[in-house]
């Protein structure tokens, strides 16, 4: 390939592979990405004064710079207005536009160093906000094209700025045109290409070492840790008929838990069943006003959290945390990935949070801070633990491990205050005061149990449920329309209804939201959760057991399963989530640990293990292999300098004869004269520099013997053996007179 | 062999992006910016790395011009061998070391590859006659990515000795000299005339002048004079005295040396005499070498003026006149075939 089209083709293909790296993240607009497109092809026939299009666009700069200016003023305005909020899609296309007139306007080395430049950017701050695997292929990609774009983007420069002069004794040095460089085949061919990719495969692996072995201490001196904005969701009140509706629009993964239980269970149907059972409990809610739930924070709803052994253990008031509070919990690992939320998720009732371990000199710690219900948060500041913190952290990413109980800690009896609280009606709803109390006085001396079972059977009895409830209508409190005018509803109306009718009842309730079931993944080994599986539920205080699950809403359709290619997909995403993401030290300390464990402690007396066994059949065939190499290269040297009389496929080393083992010897008495052969001699400039001054100085002998000898070796015209005879009786006499002198 | 490894100014920006992207990952603990610094800083270990491998396995050597004058340009020759069995060489600087210090001067080699070589040359003038040292060769590559321009000198001492300036001589007096010799003509010693005696082959004496005989008997090659030679034969004596100024010196030197290679060139035997030395005339390039090399070595004597013992035609003096003719025995000036009636002097 041409020297120049060359490097214009990897200078353009370096770009696209950061479109590609930005293009993982998501936030790049389809058409914003097509109008990029259409530039870069256009601007590929513009070369420095090379066509029409070139003189044209020369022509326009004023037009297409006041443009552009014009483009970048908007994007910056965009950008202002949005402030303080961060938004980093303008920027992006801010950097695509800089990047299109770039590649408009390639006159001389500083445009490509620009347009370098810039699609660095792309790539780094795509690298600041992907969550997906995908981009380690961009990454991949990126980083062979930028090798050999560096590369040849130096030699170009080389060539032209400095050094192909040609000179002359009788005129002043003159440059020379390097348009025939430029455009030679033989400058860059296959075998610099695949030599530079060796190279860039090298710095792609180095990439991943670095990545992988440099410690996550972390400083936080400068920027702190990394916080996300307090995005509004299920954080401080729900709106009925909103959550719901949005959640169910969503297909994307937005929480995994690796659970051991469901590892451990037969099949993978079993698991799927029991994945399908779970409720991931988040915000709680105690206060409903004209269909919104509300947190009332008042202080004996306060969830308690005490800090011990790097956990934090979470309770309410009244209950009774013990010693071995995590006996018996199931511990899992949950990541979540896409909630809008500051709401620790975890199946069933959480009792502690382990959270990862704080970086050395972060700025600030992230904690888990209590909320209202039991409910706890993750919240980053000096004073996190005390809630009095920076700010709230949201899910958008976030790892740790909970452990939970099907059912709260051991609770007697629930705080006069906090049951008064959970039996709070709002002014209005009589009909469904009444309807309650009927429900509940229906039961006898029932206890809650019962008054629960009747309230689901009642609610299930006479409503349906549907992602679309009908509108209501205005000025009437949507759950009571949904009670008694229009029962047609999803979950948040079946919980909302359950609850308010709970407490008519008598049984102190309270309004939950959060996820039920998820998938298994197969691959990867865990529970997936998609946005479409939020639900709501309530919370019943049941005597003796304390606060109990109450799901009124109807069973409903299992939902699809993702395909085999999501579910590949989603693993994948996990992984990079899990290993490449949240890739902490607490992850190198495992690997590390697992690594010393793999090698079996090297103790005295401890046989070594498995890896070290490998390892040391690694040295052995690695050492078996250089030593083939080593016989085929001796081989190929024997076929090349040994066999040539035998012509071409001769295989078999050529066989030594008398002339041979005459030269051979005569090297040897030379040698102890003190004439040897040196390394770099060929027969020939040996036998000229002994004829020119040696023991052959006044003898023709030994050039005789040379050329037989060639004649033998390289062409394969043995002499007769009385020829070989007389010839060293010749050189005995001449060697042995030399020696008496 | 020293080596240096300076970054450029392209490089010192990339080191500066790459430390701040590091900073970036570990301060703020973005994962993915790891990768991209591992990516920066590989791309600087591969910079080294191949710039290593890009100066190794090379060999240089000199091919120097075979005269040099003073403040005449010469085209230095640079061979450059890649001695590496597969990988080519790109983008490789070759420098000459003068005192262990560079020259302003540099060949370039964009791709030389595994086992080849390639010649390309530098212009360069040198204003001071005499001996000049070449210490050896400053290698320097910024492949493959311009970030380092790695350098590793080579020594490789050569000496070179720089002729004097070729002063211009005045028109009158190249009128006054004989004609170059015709093709046709004989440019050697005559073959014809009373045999004079026998002397030392020199370089440049025609080899059927050797009297074979003598010789052999000798061990030396020993080439004949015949009385004619005498009759074509220049002798110059330039006065060196030492109390002359240094720029007056330097520019009788110069036409001291224009004059040896005009009468050379119009075919004579040229002689010079000085303070303290005396070459006797002769011909061929290696006499006319002998003669420059004197004078770019020459320096201001005292002691007793130069006299030539044989015929002389022209004297320098140490103020840079220069007189045509033998104050001694003006009539015998023509017989170099010199004309003038009246010594012509230049200011």
């Amino acid at each position: 390939m041409r020297f120049q089209a060359a490097h214009k083709l990897v200078t353009y293909l370096l770009v696209l592979s950061a479109l590609a790296a930005l293009g993982t993240t998501g936030v790049l607009a389809p058409g914003n990405a097509i109008a990029f497109l259409i530039v870069c092809a256009c601007s590929f026939g513009v070369d420095a004064g090379s066509t029409r299009l070139t003189a044209a666009l020369d022509r326009a700069a004023g037009g297409v710079r006041a443009a552009t200016g014009l483009l970048l003023v908007a994007i910056v305005w965009r950008i202002w207005r949005r402030m303080p909020d961060a938004d980093l899609a303008p920027a992006f296309d801010l950097v695509l536009v800089l990047l299109g007139y770039k590649l408009l306007y390639r006159r001389n080395h500083r445009d490509y160093v620009h347009i370098y430049a810039l699609s660095f950017i792309l790539v780094l701050v795509a690298s600041t906000i992907t969550a997906t695997f995908l981009f380690v292929a961009a990454f991949a990609v990126y980083v062979v094209l930028a090798t050999w774009a560096l590369i040849l983007f130096h030699l170009r420069r080389e060539m032209e700025e400095n050094y192909l002069v040609r000179h002359s004794a009788q005129a002043p040095s003159q440059k020379v045109g390097i348009g025939r460089i430029l455009g030679s085949r033989r400058v860059v061919g296959r075998a610099f290409f695949a030599t530079t990719f060796v190279v860039a495969a090298a710095v792609f692996v180095g990439a991943l070492a670095v990545f992988a072995f440099v410690p996550r201490l972390g400083a936080g001196f400068v920027l702190g840790a990394r916080a996300q904005p307090n995005l509004i969701g299920l954080s401080d009140e729900v709106a009925l008929g909103r959550y719901g509706t949005a959640a169910g629009a969503r297909h994307a993964v937005v929480l995994r838990a690796t659970l051991p239980r469901l590892r451990a269970l037969g099949s993978e149907a079993a698991r799927q069943d029991a994945a399908e059972q779970l409720y991931f409990r988040g915000a709680v809610y105690d206060a409903y006003d004209s269909g919104r739930w509300l947190r009332s924070r008042r202080p004996e709803l306060r969830t308690v959290i005490d800090e011990a052994g790097g956990r934090a253990f979470i309770h309410e008031l009244g209950e009774l945390p013990t010693p071995d509070t995590l006996a018996g919990a199931e511990r899992q690992e949950i990541e979540a990935v896409g909630i809008p939320a500051t709401v620790l998720f975890a199946v069933d009732r959480p009792v502690a949070i382990e959270l990862p371990s704080k970086r050395l000199g972060a700025a600030g710690s992230v904690g888990v801070v209590p909320r209202w219900s039991g409910e706890a948060a993750l919240r980053v500041g000096d004073d996190a633990q005390n809630g009095v913190g920076d700010g709230f952290v949201t899910l958008a990413h976030a790892h740790y491990v909970a452990y939970s109980r099907p059912r709260a800690l051991a609770a007697p009896a629930l705080d006069a205050r906090a049951r008064l609280d959970n039996l709070a009606l709002p002014e209005g709803l009589q009909r469904l005061k009444e309807l309650g109390t009927r429900l509940g006085s229906g039961q006898g001396d029932g206890g809650d149990s019962e008054k629960i079972t009747a309230v689901i059977d009642w609610l299930r009895s006479g409503h349906s449920y549907t992602t679309h409830p009908p509108e209501r209508p205005a000025g009437v409190d949507p759950v009571d329309d949904f009670v008694f005018s229009q029962p047609v509803g999803h979950c948040e109306f079946f919980a909302s209804a359950a609850v308010l009718l709970l407490r008519a009842a008598g049984v102190p309730a309270r309004y939950v939201t959060g996820f039920r079931g998820g998938e298994w993944n197969s691959i990867g080994g865990y529970v997936a959760v998609r946005g479409e599986r939020a639900h709501a539920w309530a919370e019943a205080f049941v005597a003796g057991t304390g606060w109990t699950r109450v799901d009124a809403t109807p069973p409903a359709d299992a939902l699809a399963p993702a395909g085999r290619l999501d579910a590949t997909s989603d693993a994948l995403d996990f992984f990079w989530s899990r290993w490449v993401v949240g890739y902490d030290l607490g992850r190198q300390r495992d690997l590390a640990h697992q690594a010393w464990h793999g090698l079996g402690h090297f103790g005295p007396g401890e046989p070594p293990g498995r890896i070290l066994l490998a390892l040391l059949l690694g040295a052995a065939l690695t050492a078996l292999g250089f030593a083939v190499r080593r016989v085929r290269r001796r081989h190929a040297y024997g076929l090349r300098f040994g066999a040539a009389s035998a012509g071409a496929g001769a295989s078999a080393p050529r066989a030594e004869g008398a002339i041979d083992r005459l030269y051979r010897r005569t090297l040897g008495r030379l040698s102890r004269l003190g004439w040897p052969r040196r390394p770099n001699e060929t027969p020939h400039e040996y036998a000229s520099r002994l004829q020119a001054a040696g023991p052959f100085a006044k003898d023709a002998a030994f050039d005789s013997l040379t050329a037989r000898y060639a004649a033998a070796r390289f062409g394969g015209q043995q002499p007769a053996d009385d020829t070989v005879a007389a010839l060293g009786r010749t050189i005995g006499d001449v060697l042995s007179r030399s020696q008496q002198n | 062999m020293k080596r240096r490894f300076p970054p450029t100014r392209e490089g010192w920006w990339f080191l500066l992006a790459t430390l701040f992207v590091g900073a970036v990952a570990i301060d703020a603990g973005i994962n993915l910016f790891f990768l991209t610094f591992g990516m920066m800083a590989c791309l600087l270990a591969a910079n080294w790395l191949m710039s290593t491998v890009g100066l190794g396995g090379l060999r240089v050597r000199r091919i120097l011009p075979p005269v040099i004058h003073a403040g005449t340009p010469y085209l230095m020759g640079i061979a450059l061998e890649n001695r590496k069995r597969r990988l080519p060489s790109f983008s490789i600087e070759v420098e000459d070391l003068v005192e262990g210090r560079p020259i302003d001067k540099r060949c370039y080699f964009l791709k030389l590859p595994a086992g080849r070589s390639q010649e390309t040359s530098y212009r360069h003038t040198i204003n001071r006659r005499g001996r000049h040292k070449l210490s050896g060769f400053r290698l320097a590559t910024k492949f493959p990515f311009g970030l380092m321009a790695r350098a590793r000198e080579v020594k490789d001492a050569t000496e070179m000795v720089v002729y004097p300036a070729l002063a211009a001589l005045p028109p009158a007096l190249l009128r006054g000299l004989p004609s170059p010799p015709t093709p046709a003509r004989q440019q050697g010693p005559s073959r014809q005339g009373e045999l004079a005696g026998l002397r030392a082959f020199r370089p440049g004496d025609d080899p059927r002048g050797i009297h074979w005989r003598t010789s052999a008997r000798r061990g030396m090659l020993l080439v004949r004079e015949h009385e004619d030679d005498e009759g074509r034969e220049a002798t110059i004596v330039f006065d060196n005295d030492a109390r002359s100024g240094a720029e007056a010196f330097e520019l009788a030197v110069s036409r001291t040396a224009a004059l040896c290679v005009e009468l050379a060139r119009r075919g004579l035997a040229v002689g010079l005499v000085t303070r303290g030395s005396e070459v006797a005339p002769s011909a061929g390039p290696g006499h006319l070498a002998r003669l420059l090399r004197l004078l770019a070595f020459i320096a201001p004597e005292a002691g007793p003026p130069p006299r030539a013992r044989r015929r002389a035609v022209a004297r320098v003096s140490p103020d840079g006149e220069l007189h045509l003719g033998n104050d001694n025995s003006p009539n015998r000036v023509g017989g170099a075939g010199l004309r003038p009636a009246e010594p012509i002097t230049t200011p």
